[in-house]
């Protein structure tokens, strides 16, 4: 397995925001990780890539214990994290070429890789625009293309298409589905239940910090499993509005 | 005008809440800070040249530093007209008081140098983009670049930076060169640069200490990492300090001033390293560092003070031994740092916003 996660717990103080969930992601698959606000998917993520200790509970990646040897996972993995968590004060082809050489890649490699993901993520003309300076979707797509320079066997993506838009979130899919099929694992969260469906096969539902449903896609509509286990605001009369 | 009373009003409850949210000893820090810089700006402007370059550059510094001052994405969102938008920024800039003392600097500069400030404001594009400066070193790791990137970008340094030019203004126009100058610098440097040292991750924020946390990287390759920077933006004003020294006052205090730069340095990095993963806070651009335990503060101080000025005072034998105990200091601290920092990730982590 490329990920598994045993009786994950986090608690902060008295509120448990991730309560005994349990993972398995082989390798060459794309797993959909849905669930509501606050449900838990960015916390999960958050441990699964060694940004938060467990409170309770093993993770294992690539076949390495993560709490045993985090720098070697950290070598393995590819990380879009939440935040996106950029230097402000580089460009977007700094960021690019930073990491290069601490996974063991040469300044001409770096160079190389950093470029076509620029040109593939429509980043090109904004190369030299710092980060901080740059508009959410550009920062979003580099931090994309920094999970992705190393060539990681897993991958982890939370929220990857929110903010981007259309041409490169085709892009985006295509590199991943590239990227599975040639035998690394995508660990994806979203809330766009129709573009998941489309590009994940398997799936699990998260509420309240437990796994409510996990299963394949193509076996029932994602739609209709999801909202079976998650319940929607009850309607509101807004004469108001409009 | 009526309509923009809230807008007007929510900016001075800002700049209000801001200032009232701070501890007494962070507001004194601040205050003296502000006094420092007022004193040293009147010094430099001592030795500017009586001619109106000064003056541009003044006015074209301030409007540039004061609207970087503002509240972050806050006012650009309402659809204001060219007069509203003009009275935002104005109002922005009159209720703070950092805005004061830079303008009050600009006017002892040149009598006009706040009005075309004030017109830079609303006429120079760049000026009115903000927040940008140099693109810094570019041939250097990413990290370190980044690194002094942020920290060219703090008032401390901005100052450490002037107090290292005064001295070389002083070093080159002063007909009796004191040697008791050549001495205190150093110390003076590390002590102004000291939030930096103190408080390594501040100025990458939460999102990038995430990063260095992604980043296949132990403890101690971050903690090296952060030092190497701190050594570079540290290294840099006090070699051009050496330099000075070695010119005007010869190669044994030169090489008297380099030992006691270097202990304060080492002194610095290791003390350091350990406050940064004790009790990180946030730093901004364009803003004094506050936020930082005042204990720390004073330990800096009666450190970087009493090594450095015992490694200048000494015989040479003392200024090594003390040279050697400052290195072990560091390398002890820095690998305790290390390891402190794995364990520790989360609590510093939920100290960055």
């Amino acid at each position: 397995m490329s990920i598994r996660a045993q009786g994950l717990v986090k608690q902060f103080g008295a509120f448990t925001a991730v309560d005994g969930v349990d993972l398995a992601v082989a390798a060459g698959e794309i797993h959909g990780f849905l669930g509501p606000n606050g449900a838990g998917k960015s916390t999960t993520v958050k441990m699964l890539t060694g940004l938060l200790i467990p409170t309770a509970g093993t993770v294992e990646i690539n076949g390495i214990s993560l709490a045993a040897d985090p720098v070697a996972v950290k070598r393995s993995i590819g990380v879009l994290p939440e935040d996106l968590a950029l230097f402000d004060a580089l460009t977007l082809w700094e960021h690019l070429t930073l990491a290069g050489p601490l996974y063991g890649l040469t300044a001409a490699e770096t160079a190389e890789r950093a470029g076509q993901l620029l040109r593939y993520l429509d980043l090109d003309q904004e190369r030299h625009t710092e980060a901080g300076q740059a508009s959410f979707g550009m920062r979003k797509k580099t931090a994309f293309g920094m999970a992705l320079l190393h060539n990681p066997k897993t991958l982890f993506l939370d929220e990857p298409f929110e903010g981007i838009d259309p041409s490169s979130a085709e892009n985006m899919r295509e590199l991943l589905v590239n990227l599975a099929a040639k035998g690394a694992a995508v660990f994806i969260t979203s809330h766009l239940l129709d573009v998941v469906e489309k590009l994940v096969g398997t799936y699990s539902i998260l509420s309240g910090g437990k796994v409510v449903a996990s299963g394949r896609t193509g076996e029932r509509p994602l739609k209709e499993v999801y909202f079976a286990h998650i319940a929607r605001p009850a309607g509101e009369d807004f004469t108001w509005l409009g | 005008m009526a309509r923009l009373g809230p807008l007007l009003g929510g900016l001075v409850k800002i700049r209000w809440r801001t200032l009232t949210g701070r501890s007494s000893a962070e507001i004194t820090g601040e205050v003296l800070l502000l006094l420092a810089a007022a004193l040293l700006a009147e010094r430099v402007v001592a030795y500017l040249p009586q001619l109106p370059l000064p003056g541009v550059v003044a006015g074209l510094a301030v409007a540039w530093l004061a609207l970087s001052w503002g509240p972050e994405g806050a006012p650009g969102q309402f659809p204001l007209k060219r007069g509203d938008r003009m009275l935002v920024r104005l109002t922005e800039v009159a209720v703070n008081p950092l805005s004061w003392v830079l303008f009050y600097v600009s006017a002892r500069v040149s009598p006009w140098a706040p009005l075309l400030a004030v017109l830079a404001m609303f006429e120079w594009p760049v000026v009115k983009r903000g927040k940008r400066l140099s693109a810094g070193p570019s041939r250097c790791p990413a990290l370190l670049r980044k690194d002094v990137r942020a920290a060219v970008r703090l008032f401390d340094t901005m100052i450490a930076g002037g107090i290292a030019l005064m001295f070389v203004a002083y070093a080159v126009r002063a007909r009796n060169m004191a040697v008791e100058a050549a001495w205190i610098v150093p110390v003076v440097l590390a002590i102004s640069n000291s939030n930096l040292a103190l408080n390594a991750f501040g100025t990458d924020q939460g999102t990038g200490f995430d990063r260095y946390l992604l980043l296949p990287m132990t403890g101690a390759d971050i903690v090296r990492s952060k030092t190497t920077s701190l050594l570079v933006l540290l290294g840099a004003p006090m070699g051009l300090v050496s330099l000075a020294v070695f010119w005007r006052l010869g190669w044994a205090m030169g090489a008297s001033v380099v030992v006691e730069s270097v202990t304060v340095l080492l002194l610095l990095a290791g003390w350091g390293a350990w406050t940064s993963v004790r009790a990180p806070y946030p730093m901004r651009a364009y803003r004094f560092s506050d936020g930082g335990s005042v204990l720390a503060g004073l330990v800096t101080f009666a450190l970087c003070l009493l090594a450095g000025l015992a490694a200048a005072r000494g015989e040479w034998w003392v200024r090594f031994a003390i040279l050697g105990g400052a290195g072990l200091f560091a390398r002890q601290l820095m690998a305790a740092a290390g390891r402190r920092l794995e364990h520790r990730r989360e609590l510093i982590r939920a100290r960055l916003p």
